[in-house]
């Protein structure tokens, strides 16, 4: 149902670009967490998100300010994958809808969280050992994929895989512990 | 909760859903696997959140180098001319021969056959792919080869110019370098050629691969001749009956697919809907039937037959299977092991339903996505569905309409003539009673018939009635009959046959329930199952004495779905 109530989506062209500006700002984490889940290697994520956020903005008049920016924008985000997906471009997505339902309900509520942490993934990179270090630079920083990786090291596809999988649990470990000692200081260092 | 090995193969699929690696015939586990336990799901959005957040703060810092690029350094303008001719050229002469064996020579084209160039179109597109990926992968490469040699200039140039008052040990540590470097130039120029054999072998047909002579590898041999197209798929199957609609599935996408054609490794099978079939035969006389809705997005064979499938109904009869290449359909509820058997699969979009397999002879092997294993025997099946326990059964269920040892449930027919009805101790099948019918006609009767009936509901599967029947006395050309009675009051033969052809002591009398039985009494209707609501027993023309027991109904799995 089309927006009808007076308000900031109502206003002068400047003053809705800069509610949609701000609204998008804060949706735009679980966005891109949410392609990135659909397209975890693909390096069509921007292009998905850089076409969502059109689409955002041509029928921002049509979002009903009672319901959750970031979940409509989900939903128009998942639109688009699905749109590539009819197009060609890829043949199909793996995730079911029921998780893809699932992931837009918990990245709603998590995507913020995840920001605050930042400063203790850097810390905690630090701390890995060289050869997983090494892994994530390259893949995550260098773009390489896994299979450049795994030649490049003389290792297989799947090791590499598994590497950056124990890492990421490793990373997400040592943040906790950060977290944890963050609440008993009392704040960020 | 999940257990080790579970743990271990979410894992993996994790790993590879996030390396973008992830094969297509484990998509549906991976998501059965994320929507069987929170806990899985809260694992998946962990490392989502890291893998995201990971990708988000490199991408922020300016970008590392890429493997290819990571020793790459700006060449100085002021090199000396003779290395920078011999290193451009060096590169130029490795690229030239990269493209070369990675590109493979264009001969003219030999003169074919259509379906012989057909088959070359499909195996060129599918080869220019291939060539596609090693071209970019030699591309990056060559970046590497130039960067390296780049470096070795640049250190070359380094040692080229020794001071005027250059001590003779530190002459002699200079040679030793350029000598080093010499040998590193060298090094860098074998290991391009070997990565160009790599991709000459890659790019190779798969029966031409196999064991080569290692000393060849020091030198680029000649360019291969144009593969013969013989050579260039392996035929897994032939197509030798089609109804309806049927395509052939490529990676490049359908093509209609006719009787006689012949499906190539790699490739698979889809059905249109309503009648549409399809049954392949392979080289050893396997033969596999799909029905209608199937896909079947792959044949591998080479270790054996591996089936993909996607969706859809198939029945099989497996030759007998080397013991170390099983036929293998995979499916995204598990896997079907066979080493030679009839069997049927059944799978359904909807996880709880997950896939059915039905053994008629010999023996499968199912593993579902758990690493769980059932062996289903001839005669039994077992269903891979997510909350469904993996276990097999037996094929037929029985299930007891009467067993005679409850409250006598048979009534007489009004409008019939008067039985005798009554539980019996003396003389029983199984258990402590059977049910004893008397039927001596009267002058006067109404009928010809005396018929008795219980309720009765049928249910989906449902294929056959048995019961015991064991004959007193009965005249010359007395018989019986069964019927089905619907809502509706009419009445449809399921079977009937004369006391005098059964044996002495207990018979027992199975009959398939008919799809379309005949109707014996009015209202005309349609005949539906569902509306069956009792059965009916007669005993007609002459006089009969009979003992009834253990009535059943078979249920079993519907062969012509």
């Amino acid at each position: 149902m089309k927006n009808q109530g007076a308000g900031p989506l109502d206003g002068p062209v400047d003053s809705r670009h800069e509610t949609f500006l701000r609204l998008f700002t804060g949706a735009q984490p679980a966005l891109r967490r949410f392609v990135i889940a659909h397209l975890p290697d693909r390096r069509e994520v921007e292009d998905i998100l850089q076409e969502a956020a059109l689409v955002l903005w041509r029928k921002f008049d049509q979002f009903e300010q009672d319901r959750s920016f970031t979940a409509w924008a989900l939903g128009i985000a998942r639109n688009e994958i699905l749109r590539m997906r009819h197009s060609g471009l890829r043949k199909h997505l793996v995730l079911s809808d029921a998780i893809a339902e699932r992931l837009a309900l918990d990245l709603e509520t998590v995507a913020s969280e995840m920001d605050q942490e930042r400063v203790h993934l850097q810390n905690c990179l630090k701390k890995l050992p060289e050869r997983p270090r090494r892994v994530v630079e390259l893949y995550y920083g260098s773009g390489d994929t896994a299979e450049a990786i795994a030649r490049a090291l003389g290792s297989t596809v799947n090791t590499i895989g598994i590497l950056l999988f124990r890492t990421r649990e490793a990373l997400a470990r040592c943040i906790r512990d950060a977290r944890s000692q963050e609440v008993v200081q009392g704040g960020p260092g | 909760m999940n257990g080790p090995l579970e743990e271990k193969r979410l894992e993996e699929l994790m790993a590879a859903y996030l390396a973008g690696t992830l094969a297509p015939e484990d998509e549906g586990r991976f998501n059965a696997w994320l929507e069987s336990s929170p806990e899985n799901l809260r694992l998946f959005i962990r490392q989502l959140e890291l893998h995201s957040a990971l990708r988000e703060m490199y991408a922020e810092v300016s970008p590392s180098p890429r493997i290819t690029q990571r020793h790459l350094r700006r060449p100085s303008r002021e090199r000396n001319p003779s290395w920078a001719v011999l290193t451009a050229g060096a590169a130029a002469a490795l690229v030239a021969v990269t493209l070369f064996f990675v590109l493979g020579p264009s001969e003219s084209e030999p003169t074919l056959s259509p379906k012989a160039k057909e088959t070359r179109v499909r195996a060129s597109r599918e080869a220019e792919a291939q060539r596609r990926a090693e071209r970019e992968r030699m591309e990056r490469e060559r970046v590497l080869a130039e960067a390296r040699l780049r470096e070795i200039e640049e250190k070359r140039r380094a040692l080229a110019h020794p001071s005027p008052a250059e001590a003779p040990e530190m002459r002699e540590k200079r040679e030793r370098d350029l000598l080093a470097l010499k040998n590193d130039q060298e090094r860098i120029e074998q290991e391009l050629r070997e990565a160009v054999l790599a991709a000459q072998r890659a790019a190779r047909p798969a029966s031409e691969a196999g064991p080569r002579d290692p000393e060849k590898y020091s030198q680029p041999p000649a360019p291969p001749a144009f593969p013969p197209q013989t050579t260039t798929q392996v035929v897994a199957a032939q197509v030798v009956e089609v109804s309806g609609d049927a395509s052939r599935v490529t990676k490049e996408g359908k093509s209609p697919l006719a009787a006689g054609a012949d499906l190539f490794s790699a490739q698979g099978v889809e059905t249109g809907g309503g009648a549409s079939r399809l049954v392949l035969r392979f080289p050893d006389k396997t033969r596999v039937e799909f029905g209608p809705d199937f896909l079947l997005s792959e044949i591998k064979t080479e270790n054996g037959k591996l089936l993909l499938v996607r969706k859809g109904t198939l029945r099989a009869e497996v030759a007998r299977q080397p013991k170390d290449q099983p036929m293998m359909f995979r499916t995204s509820y598990g896997d079907v092991k066979v080493l030679g058997t009839v069997l049927r699969i059944v799978t359904d979009p909807d996880p709880k339903r997950g896939m059915r397999v039905e053994v008629e002879e010999g023996k499968v092997e199912l593993k579902n996505p758990a690493n769980r294993v059932v062996t289903v025997e001839g005669g039994q099946y077992a269903t891979a569905a997510t909350g469904v326990a993996l276990v097999a059964r037996p094929f037929e269920v029985l299930r007891t309409i009467d067993d005679m040892e409850g409250p006598l449930a048979w009534r007489q027919q009004p409008d019939s003539r008067v039985l005798g009805i009554s539980l019996v101790r003396d003389r029983v099948h199984g258990g402590r009673s059977s049910l004893r019918v008397v039927c001596r006609p009267q002058a006067g009767d109404p009928a010809t018939y005396g018929t008795m009936n219980r309720p009765l509901h049928l249910q989906p599967d449902d294929r056959k009635l048995r019961f015991y029947m064991l004959v007193e006395e009965s005249a010359s050309g007395a018989s019986w009959t069964l019927q089905f009675r619907l809502r509706d009051t009419s009445c449809w033969m399921i079977g009937e046959g004369d006391f005098n052809g059964l044996s002495p002591g207990w018979n027992r009398i199975e009959l398939d329930l008919p799809r379309n039985p005949k109707l014996v009494s009015d209202p005309k209707g349609p005949y539906d199952p569902a509306m069956v609501e009792g059965l009916m027993f007669s005993i007609c023309q002459k006089s009969a004495v009979l003992l009834l027991d253990d009535f059943a109904l078979i249920s079993a799995p519907d062969k012509a779905k």
